[in-house]
């Protein structure tokens, strides 16, 4: 009983902190929405939002990495190659980002020499990555339903319907049928 | 202390494809591909033109942010703009696409198993 709500729990956070970085992703791939500084400052904070993202799925990485050459399903390699793809593509849209940073950088007196390469880097692999997320969304979307309906929908439907003030109100109707006068 | 060896595995990790990235930008096919004006010139290229493009750059970023801006093709993004807005739901759209057909595959396959919400999902 004790592993199955800790077991829950770690859904929990998993979907909060899915939900965080998937948000933030949004937002940090519309520079003309947030302009350029809340740009640069929130791509570090997706960088850490991706290790923190690696570190709730440590177990999987490890297990699927020490079996990706033996046993491993179909599925879980089609993943992990994924996985794998988006972890490279997602360091170099933060590392470029850093080369090219007009703001958040130079705030903390670093500067680098400005390069063209470091650009065009910094686009294709953000372009990228749009369809990398959206695979892995798509992978992992019974998940998110699931998740999604057992701790979003259901805790909020049950408090739109207000299930403590059901028993006073059914209390009542009846009451009040009893009180009509009955027909023939 | 777990923990703090996993984020050394993963900057590691990160590092070596930064490493990996910072190599091949020095590779002759990738210095061609890039365009002339604010190009960075690595250290080892000091002459010619490399070197007055660097000069120039420099002298640009002790200027004023604007043309910077205006070099890099970046005019335009520094402020930020309600209308921006519609990058977001474009991009939203584009991974929508991506994800619907994973979402309908379940419906038209109906033998197949959904998965459970417990647990933790595969990263």
């Amino acid at each position: 009983m004790q592993q199955k709500k800790q077991q829950l729990s770690t859904t929990k956070i998993n979907l909060i902190v899915d939900s965080v970085i998937f948000i933030a992703f949004l937002i940090v791939m519309a520079p003309h929405f947030t302009g350029m500084a809340i740009h640069e400052w929130l791509g570090l904070a997706f960088g850490a939002g991706i290790v923190t993202h690696l570190l709730l799925h440590w177990q999987w990485l490890v297990a699927t990495t020490k079996r990706l050459f033996s046993q491993a399903p179909r599925q879980a390699r089609i993943n992990y190659a994924l996985n794998l793809l988006l972890f490279i593509d997602i360091t170099l849209v933060v590392f470029t980002g850093v080369m090219i940073s007009e703001s958040a950088l130079p705030f903390l007196g670093i500067s680098f020499a400005p390069g063209g390469i470091w650009r065009m880097v910094h686009t294709t692999a953000a372009d990228l990555s749009l369809g990398l997320i959206g695979l892995h969304v798509a992978l992992h979307w019974q998940w998110i339903v699931n998740a999604v309906r057992n701790y979003v929908i259901k805790p909020v439907g049950s408090r739109v319907h207000l299930p403590q003030a059901m028993p006073q109100y059914t209390a009542k109707l009846s009451l009040a049928a009893k009180q009509l006068p009955k027909e023939r | 202390m777990q923990l703090l060896g996993r984020i050394a595995i993963i900057l590691a990790a990160a590092l070596l494809v930064v490493g990996i990235a910072i190599g091949l930008s020095h590779t002759s096919y990738l210095q061609n591909m890039t365009p002339t004006r604010g190009e960075f010139a690595p250290q080892s290229m000091t002459g010619g033109t490399a070197g007055n493009t660097v000069a120039r750059t420099r002298s640009q970023d002790s200027g004023d942010s604007g043309g910077r801006n205006r070099e890099f093709g970046r005019e335009g993004h520094n402020a930020a703009s309600l209308f921006g807005i519609v990058q977001v739901i474009q991009n939203l759209l584009i991974i929508g696409l991506i994800v619907l057909p994973f979402a309908l595959a379940p419906r038209f396959m109906p033998g197949r198993k959904s998965g459970g919400s417990g647990g933790q999902p595969p990263a």
